[in-house]
């Protein structure tokens, strides 16, 4: 049964995953302007272009093109880069490692800080905690990432110097190096996820502590910490993973602006130079890779459901 | 969760609920009186001084000057303008679009199948890369850039409308006026309309914070609207190299962003709670 399930939730998601392969394939084709001349560059003869049109099957009918371009996808064939030729792939993969490392400490520190102050603030409803950290919360989700990035890069990188103003040292440096250049951004993008989670957290853990077996509990005698952590936060596990979930994509798209404001060689950097060259094979290849990516956080997240709350078999 | 729906006011009465916190409101109005007023009263937004550049704020100009000369104070004043018809426009167009998805795929069950395949693939894109990706496709033009932001928010809308359709569809009185022989589009309009208002408007707000933002990213990176067109994302991003020696370039049009947006994003907390507090579990800010 169980199996049967996770089978049916990795084909659900092979409909989707069409759906997203069509949309950037039409990205590339809607554009005004003829992609063999951008490719065959300004000096290019209408000999040159034609050949570059027969050579890239643009001349073939729609359906055949995405057909074509769909079954090098799937052997991981992303094309080259129309500005250094390199392989789609290979840039993709030179720059993984800072945005991996990015989106894992603003993950850790988000959860870390937002948890446990959701839980603490859901303990006294509109009491001190609660209203200041629904303030924070907002101003969290409110202020833009760059914002309070380039709030922290004047205060501790510039002002107080504790932190380096911008850059990206890569893990063989060492993890304290690497760290060091990744404080800042981390905490300007975990702002904004922490947010998120802070409030979500504490909405579940508004219900939660109204709960009979919390009640119970404390009755017993047991200890406020050991109520939170062990008998109520659990609860809470699944209305945490959605956020999670849901929030992975807020935080694709504010990698993309953290690593412009601290210059950090990722792929959010690689989106936007290859956006303001009109590198369509990377931008396709990056947007292909980002939403497999969020595909699969949600399998995941859909499959730890059963994992967090044994109530929920399948 | 199906109670919700129940507790869901008629839309006119939602104006009176949405009384308080006062000086959000008056503070809003403000922005939107700025938004209309700045290109008479603030001055010229792109007159050029180069013998005033970079100069910190003074009596002269309020706000400083940037590496050409423009005076900020102008600049971000009229930099309302940008965001906020942004932020409306994809509100608007977002929530028409999605509700007339959400209502067709809610009631019409053939279509439902469909119509939410293509939605979740939709989601599955991360919303800026998809709006990035439109501009660098379309152009770089102010209507280019509310379509870029508006097409990854119509999902969520989608779903949302959907998701109020489904409960209301096997409610007592939609029963009665099927069996009353009532048109099809009569039903939609009069009877399952009225109840998708509330959620719609708190999602609508939340759009509007996220459009504002999304635009000034757009803006900043590069890919939104263009230079000629004054918004608080393009001047981030001209003071983005002269951070260290000319930090007001980049504070003031960051102050100004970071306060419609917070503004807006209450609003929208407050029109939630207002409504019914459970609803904040179904709207996913």
């Amino acid at each position: 049964m169980r199996l049967g399930f996770v089978a049916r939730r990795i084909a659900s998601t092979l409909p989707v995953l069409a759906v997203v392969a069509v949309v950037v394939f039409l990205l590339a084709r809607i554009g005004p302007g003829d992609p063999a001349a951008l490719i065959a560059g300004d000096a290019a003869t209408s000999a040159q272009i034609d050949a570059i049109r027969s050579q890239l099957r643009l001349d073939r009918p729609l359906p055949e093109q995405f057909l074509a371009w769909a079954g090098q996808v799937a052997k991981l064939d992303l094309g080259h880069s129309i500005y250094s030729n390199q392989p789609v792939t290979r840039l993709i993969g030179q720059r993984l490692e800072p945005t991996l490392m990015l989106a894992l400490t603003t993950i850790v520190l988000a959860t870390l800080v937002a948890v446990p102050a959701g839980a603490l603030a859901a303990r006294r409803p509109h009491g001190l905690l609660d209203r200041a950290l629904m303030l924070v919360s907002v101003t969290g989700f409110s202020v833009p990432v760059f914002v309070t990035g380039y709030a922290l890069i004047y205060v501790f990188a510039l002002h107080l110097g504790w932190f380096p103003v911008q850059g990206y040292k890569p893990l063989a440096a060492g993890l304290g190096p690497c760290l060091a250049t990744l404080a800042l951004p981390s905490i300007a993008l975990a702002s904004v996820f922490a947010a998120l989670i802070a409030r979500v957290t504490r909405a579940a853990m508004l219900e939660i502590l109204q709960e009979n077996y919390v009640r119970t509990a404390r009755a017993k005698g047991v200890g406020e910490g050991r109520v939170l952590m062990v008998h109520a936060l659990r609860n809470a596990g699944v209305q945490v993973l959605t956020v999670i979930g849901v929030g992975f994509a807020i935080l694709v798209g504010g990698v993309v602006v953290t690593e412009t404001v601290f210059n950090i060689p990722g792929l959010g950097r690689l989106t936007v130079d290859a956006v303001l060259k009109h590198d369509y094979p990377v931008l396709q290849g990056v947007i292909l890779f980002f939403s497999a990516l969020l595909v699969l956080v949600n399998l995941a997240v859909d499959l730890a459901y059963g994992v967090v709350d044994p109530r929920i078999s399948y | 969760m199906n109670s919700t729906v129940l507790a869901s006011p008629p839309s006119w009465r939602l104006l009176r609920f949405a009384g308080r916190p006062r000086v959000a409101w008056l503070a809003l109005a403000a922005y939107a009186l700025v938004a209309m007023l700045a290109p008479w009263w603030a001055g010229d937004p792109a007159a050029l001084n180069v013998t005033a550049r970079l100069r910190p704020p003074s009596e002269a100009a309020w706000f400083g000057t940037d590496q050409l000369g423009r005076d900020i104070f102008a600049r971000t004043l009229v930099g309302t303008r940008v965001s906020l018809v942004v932020g409306l426009s994809v509100a608007a167009s977002a929530t028409a679009i999605g509700l007339a998805i959400g209502l067709a795929a809610g009631y019409f069950r053939r279509l439902d199948n469909v119509l939410m395949r293509i939605n979740d693939g939709l989601m599955a894109i991360p919303g800026i890369l998809l709006a990035i990706a439109l501009v660098a496709v379309l152009g770089s033009t102010v209507l280019n850039v509310v379509v870029a932001i508006m097409i990854p928010e119509v999902p969520r809308m989608a779903r949302l409308v959907r998701s109020v359709v489904l409960t209301v569809r096997d409610y007592a009185y939609v029963d009665a006026a099927v069996t009353l022989c009532t048109p099809v589009h009569r039903i939609l309009w009069r009877h399952i309309l009225p109840s998708t208002v509330g959620p719609l408007t708190v999602q609508a707000t939340y759009i509007c914070a996220s459009a504002i933002i999304t635009e000034s990213v757009l803006s900043f990176i590069g890919a939104g609207v263009p230079a000629s067109v004054v918004s608080w994302g393009n001047m981030m991003a001209d003071g983005r190299q002269l951070f260290e020696i000319a930090p007001w370039v980049i504070f003031f049009p960051a102050v100004a962003l970071s306060g419609l947006v917070l503004l807006v994003n209450l609003l929208g907390d407050t029109l939630r709670e207002r409504l019914d507090p459970r609803l904040s579990r179904r709207v996913m800010s």
